[in-house]
């Protein structure tokens, strides 16, 4: 019955971007529902896991299927200059937000201890999320190179 | 920027924007887009375009600078 589209490219191009949009609505709303809940309403595992585990499997399938593809993402090219970006907004973003669930959920002894494994955590999460970046990139500037010599001429 | 060129070439052939999105296999509303200029198509959606229309390429869809 639905063997065969029926769309043509115009309403396939004007349906993915609606997809498109629809994703992304998706995978930041899940995002900030995670943090909302467990921020604000000290949601366990069990409660936001079903969420996360969506999350997850968005982020790590589209993930994979940009490198792939050798897509990094709209607005900056695989290096050091935008894994430093990313690495200091996410970091900000994360642990402004842990910092909150801790303090709002009264998960301290005293307030400059959770100031100093913050800081500690900053620090660790920073690098990480670095790291992980620079490998994505290179792994990525490899894939862009192996996809054009895939499509070189032969003369 | 309208299509006019592609408009006339379809008038020339005697065809209504239904008939020709049938014959090319697309949606009224994506021929009447292209023709407003609201939709740049595929380069293998001009092509089929062209030889129904009997013209070439260049006939309707390429632009002159000072056009």
């Amino acid at each position: 019955m639905f063997k065969r589209k029926v769309v043509d490219e115009r309403e396939k191009m004007e349906m993915y971007k609606i997809e498109h949009y629809g994703f992304w609505l998706v995978f930041w709303g899940l995002l900030i529902s995670i943090f909302v809940q467990m921020i604000a309403f000290d949601a366990s595992f069990k409660e936001i896991g079903a969420e996360w585990i969506v999350f997850m499997c968005m982020a790590i399938g589209s993930g994979v299927a940009y490198g792939k593809a050798g897509h990094y993402d709209y607005y900056t090219e695989p290096g050091l200059k935008s894994s430093l970006i990313y690495a200091t907004v996410f970091t900000i973003i994360f642990e402004v937000a842990f910092g909150l669930y801790f303090y709002i959920n009264d998960m301290y002894y005293n307030l400059m201890g959770l100031a100093i494994t913050i800081v500690i955590a900053t620090v660790f999460m920073f690098f990480t999320i670095l790291i992980f970046l620079l490998v994505t990139g290179k792994v990525i500037a490899k894939r862009r190179k192996k996809l054009e010599e895939d499509f070189e001429e032969d003369i | 920027m309208k299509n006019i060129r592609m408009k006339i070439a379809r008038v020339g052939e005697d065809l209504s924007q239904a008939q020709l999105a049938e014959k090319v296999g697309v949606t009224r509303q994506t021929i009447g887009m292209i023709e407003a200029g609201k939709f740049n198509p595929s380069l293998q959606l001009c092509v089929t375009i062209c030889k129904i229309l009997n013209v070439t390429l260049n006939d309707i869809f390429w632009e002159e600078e000072n056009v």
